[in-house]
C-alpha cells in the first residue's frame, strides 16, 4: 500500500540509501569514538608508565627501595591510578601500592631496560655496540570509569548525531521526493480523472524541464481526447436518435402487419363461413325452396278455397322469409338501401292488403352504411318485428318510416298512426325483448315511444358503421 | 685478441701497481656505515680498497707494498697487534686504544678531540663567583690524558681522576658545585654506558653545562660538542691515503685530528640560561684539521 505511489516509492528510494549512510557513519563514528576513548586511556596508560620507568629507572638500577617507595607513593596519587607496582630483574613483587576508587581498571605492564647513553658518534665502526640489560617491570592500574562515562556519553553523543542525521535525511529526502514527484502526482491525478472520462480537467504544469514538457502534451492529449469524446458523444447520440426512430417505425409496421394479419385470418374465416353459408344457403335453396315453391305451385292448382288460400299465403310467407333467411346468410355484405328496399318491396303486398299507407323515406347516405348478413338479418327482424305488430295491434292506416344518419350513428324510426300499443307491455312481452336482445346484438339502442300523432314510434339508433 | 688487449693494458699500468701497491682495509665490522666508509674513501681514492674482517685471516693477503687501513677501534687495536711491517693508517679510532710505542710507519685519524678543541670552548662560558673551574673527569689508568690534562696551565681545571671501582657520577659530584664546565675528554671507562648517563644526569642536575666531543652528546645532554663529522674524518683519512698512493709514504707519523665543527644543544642552553649571545659565539667555533704530535 506504502509503495504505490511514485513519491512514497522515491521517497523510500532516496532514504533508504541515506539512512543506510547515517548507519555506517553513525557505527563507524561509534566504533572510532570508543577506539578514541580506549586510545586515550591507552595513551594516558603509556604516559604514566613512562613517567614512572623515567623517575624510577636510575633507582631500579642502583636498587634504591626507599626512593623506589616514594616514586610509587607519587604516583599512586595521579588520579585514575588503582595501583601500581614495581618487580625486579629477578620477577620478584618489591613495591606495591593501591588505591580503592570505582570501576574495573586497565593494567600496563612496562619493562624497565636499563638504557646505555650513547656518546660516540660511530659506535657501529667500532665493533661494540652495548646491549641493553633488564632492569624490572613497571604495572600500573588505571581506572577505567572515567572510561565508562565517556563511553556513555559518547554512545549518546552518537546516537544524538544519528538521530538529527535521520531527521535530516527524512526531511532532504521528502523534499527531495516532493518536488520530483510533485509533477508525477498531478500527472498521476489527471490520468485518474482521464480514466474517469473526466476529460475536461487537465495537468497543472508545475514540472521542469522533460517532466513540464510531458505535462504539456499529456494535456494536448486530453484536450485531443475531449473532443474525440465529443464528436463521439455526438455520433453515439445521432445514431441512438435514428435507430429510436427506425425501432418506431419497425414498431409501426409491426402493429399494422398484425392488424394485417389479424384481418386476413379474420377474412379466411369469414370466407370460410362465407363458403359454408353459400353451401347451406345452396343446398336450402335447391332443398327446402325448391319443396316451398313446388308445393306453391301444387297449391295453386288446386280449386279455389279458403283453405287453398290460407296454405298459400302462408307458404307464400315461408317462402319469403326462406328469402329473407336466405338473404341474410349471402356471404356479400349489404347496403341498409338494398335492405330496406327488399324490406319494402316484401311488405308492399301486405300493405295494400291492410290498407295501410306506408311513407317511406331512406336518405342517401344508407347507401354507405354497410351491414353484415347476420346484422341484416336482425335488422331486417327487428323492422320484421315492428311492422308485424303494427299490422296486429295498432289498427293504423299509416306507418311512417325514417332512415337517416344522426350523429354517432344512423337511425331507423317507424311511427304508425294507430293505437299506441309500445306502452302496452303484455301483448309483446316476447318480441320486444327480441327486438331489445338483437338490438344488443347491433350495438344499437332500442327506443320505444309515443309519436306525434299517437301511434308508436319504434327508433334504432346503428352505430358507426365498423 | 682479449688477451693480447688485457696484456698491453697491464703493461701499461704495471708502474702505477708497482709504485702503490694495494690498500687493506681492514674492518672492526660489516655495519650499513662500514659499507658508508668504505664507498666514500674509494671515491676519493685513485684505487679501490681491499676490505677484510678484523677477526678473518686478513694478514697473509697483505704484500710489502701494500697500505694496511685500520677502520675502527676493534680492527685498530688488532692491526697495531699484529706489528706490521707495511705502513699502516689508523682512523675512526680513538687515541686511548693506540698502542703508546708503535714502530714503524704509522698514522691515525682519532675521534678524540684534542684539548687545545675542547678547553677554550669551556672557558668561554660565562663564569660566576662560584663556578669558575672546568672540570674533568678520567680514568686514572689513563696515564696519558692525564698526563696532558696536567701539562695544561692555561685554564683552571679540575682533573677528577675516578677508580675503576667508583661511579664517576659520585666522585664527580662534590666538584660540581664550582664547576663552570664539565668537559668531556675521550674515555671508555668515564664516558660510555651508564656512567656517561649519570654523569650527564648529575651534571644537569647542579646546573652545570657539559662540553662534549660527539655529536651525540648533544643528543644525550651536553650543551656544546666540539666534533668531527663522518665526512670531515674520512676526507682526513683519504688526505692520507693520497699521499701515500702519490708518494710511497706516510707524511708523518703520529696522530692527527681532522676538521671539526662545534653545535649548541639550544633546549639545554634555554633550561641553564646561557646567554644567547655565548651561544653564538659558541656555535661559531670551527677550527680546520690540526696536528697535534
Amino acid at each position: 500500500m506504502l509503495v504505490n505511489s511514485i513519491r512514497n516509492q522515491l521517497f523510500i528510494t532516496t532514504l533508504a540509501p541515506l539512512l543506510l549512510v547515517t548507519l555506517l557513519v553513525s557505527a563507524f563514528l561509534l566504533l572510532e569514538s570508543l577506539q578514541e576513548v580506549e586510545d586515550q586511556l591507552d595513551e594516558r596508560g603509556n604516559d604514566i608508565a613512562a613517567q614512572a620507568v623515567s623517575m624510577s629507572e636510575f633507582y631500579f638500577f642502583t636498587g634504591d627501595m626507599e626512593k623506589l617507595s616514594e616514586i610509587a607513593d607519587l604516583l599512586v596519587k595521579i588520579d585514575g591510578l588503582v595501583f601500581i607496582r614495581f618487580i625486579n630483574s629477578q620477577n620478584q613483587l618489591i613495591i606495591e601500592k593501591h588505591k580503592a576508587l570505582k570501576g574495573t581498571s586497565k593494567t600496563f605492564v612496562v619493562p624497565i631496560f636499563s638504557q646505555h647513553t650513547e656518546v660516540d658518534d660511530f659506535p657501529e665502526l667500532s665493533g661494540d655496540l652495548p646491549a641493553e640489560a633488564p632492569l624490572g617491570i613497571i604495572e600500573i592500574g588505571l581506572s577505567s570509569f572515567g572510561q565508562d562515562t565517556k563511553k556513555r556519553e559518547v554512545y549518546w553523543r552518537v546516537l544524538l548525531v544519528a538521530i538529527i542525521a535521520a531527521v535530516l535525511a527524512l526531511l532532504l529526502a521528502y523534499i527531495s521526493s516532493h518536488n520530483m514527484t510533485r509533477a508525477l502526482t498531478s500527472l498521476m491525478s489527471t490520468a485518474r480523472d482521464m480514466k474517469l472520462k473526466r476529460f475536461s480537467k487537465r495537468c497543472a504544469e508545475n514540472g521542469s524541464g522533460e517532466l513540464r514538457e510531458l505535462q504539456s502534451i499529456f494535456n494536448e492529449m486530453a484536450q485531443s481526447l475531449e473532443k474525440n469524446e465529443q464528436a463521439l458523444q455526438r455520433r453515439i447520440e445521432t445514431a441512438t436518435r435514428s435507430l429510436h426512430n427506425t425501432v418506431k417505425e419497425l414498431s409501426e409496421k409491426n402493429r399494422l402487419l398484425a392488424i394485417q394479419r389479424r384481418e386476413t385470418i379474420e377474412l379466411e374465416r369469414s370466407k370460410a363461413i362465407s363458403d359454408e353459408r353459400a353451401r347451406i344457403m345452396k343446398d336450402m335453396h335447391d332443398g327446402i325452396g325448391g319443396q316451398i315453391v313446388a308445393s306453391l305451385a301444387m297449391i295453386e292448382k288446386e280449386p279455389d278455397s279458403a283453405a287453398k288460400q290460407n296454405i298459400a299465403a302462408t307458404l307464400t310467407e315461408c317462402l319469403d322469409d326462406f328469402r329473407l333467411i336466405i338473404n341474410s346468410l349471402n356471404a356479400n355484405a349489404n347496403s341498409l338501401t338494398d335492405l330496406l328496399a327488399d324490406f319494402k318491396y316484401r311488405h308492399q303486398r301486405k300493405l295494400n292488403q291492410l290498407n295501410i299507407e306506408l311513407q317511406w323515406q331512406v336518405e342517401d347516405s344508407a347507401d354507405n352504411y354497410p351491414l353484415q348478413p347476420q346484422q341484416s338479418l336482425n335488422v331486417l327482424r327487428i323492422l320484421q318485428e315492428a311492422f308485424t305488430n303494427i299490422y296486429k295491434h295498432a289498427n293504423a292506416n299509416r306507418i311512417s318510416f325514417q332512415a337517416r344518419s344522426v350523429p354517432h350513428g344512423f337511425a331507423l324510426i317507424v311511427e304508425d298512426s294507430g293505437q299506441n300499443f309500445c306502452l302496452q307491455s303484455t301483448p309483446f312481452g316476447q318480441g320486444m325483448k327480441n327486438m331489445h336482445w338483437r338490438a344488443d346484438q347491433l350495438g344499437a339502442v332500442l327506443m320505444l315511444d309515443k309519436s306525434a300523432t299517437g301511434g308508436c314510434r319504434i327508433t334504432l339508433l346503428l352505430p358507426q358503421p365498423l | 685478441m682479449i688477451r693480447k688487449l688485457s696484456l698491453v693494458l697491464a703493461f701499461c699500468w704495471y708502474p702505477v701497481f708497482v709504485q702503490a701497491g694495494d690498500v687493506h682495509a681492514i674492518l672492526s665490522g660489516d655495519s650499513l656505515a662500514t659499507q658508508r666508509v668504505i664507498t666514500a674513501l674509494e671515491s676519493q681514492l685513485p684505487v679501490q680498497l681491499v676490505p677484510t674482517r678484523y677477526d678473518q685471516h686478513w694478514q697473509s693477503k697483505i704484500g710489502p707494498d701494500d697500505l694496511v687501513l685500520a677502520i675502527g677501534s676493534k680492527a685498530s687495536q688488532a692491526v697495531a697487534a699484529a706489528r706490521l711491517p707495511q705502513p699502516v693508517i689508523y682512523t675512526f679510532s680513538e687515541q686511548q686504544t693506540l698502542p703508546a710505542t708503535q714502530t714503524g710507519s704509522w698514522a691515525a685519524v682519532v675521534l678524540d678531540q684534542p684539548l687545545s678543541r675542547l678547553l677554550p670552548v669551556a672557558a668561554s662560558l660565562s663564569k660566576t663567583e662560584y663556578r669558575q673551574d672546568i672540570v674533568v673527569a678520567v680514568s686514572s689508568d689513563n696515564t696519558q690524558t692525564i698526563k696532558a690534562l696536567r701539562a695544561v696551565k692555561d685554564f683552571p681545571l679540575k682533573i677528577v681522576e675516578v677508580a675503576a671501582d667508583e661511579a664517576a657520577g659520585k666522585v664527580v659530584e662534590p666538584y660540581l658545585y664550582n664547576a663552570v664546565a664539565l668537559v668531556a675528554v675521550r674515555d671508555k671507562a668515564i664516558w660510555s654506558g651508564n656512567s656517561a648517563k649519570w654523569l650527564l644526569h648529575q651534571a644537569y642536575n647542579f646546573k652545570v653545562p657539559v662540553v662534549g666531543y660527539s655529536q651525540t652528546f648533544l643528543k644525550a645532554g651536553a650543551l656544546v660538542s666540539v666534533y668531527a663529522t663522518l665526512e670531515q674524518t674520512i676526507a682526513e683519512t683519504a688526505e692520507l691515503l693520497n699521499y701515500w698512493i702519490e708518494y710511497e709514504v706516510l707524511p708523518k707519523r703520529g696522530v692527527y685530528y681532522p676538521a671539526y665543527q662545534t653545535d649548541v644543544n639550544p633546549s639545554i642552553a634555554r633550561a641553564l640560561k646561557i646567554n644567547p649571545a655565548n651561544i653564538l659565539r659558541l656555535q661559531g667555533q670551527a677550527h680546520a684539521g690540526q696536528l697535534d704530535p
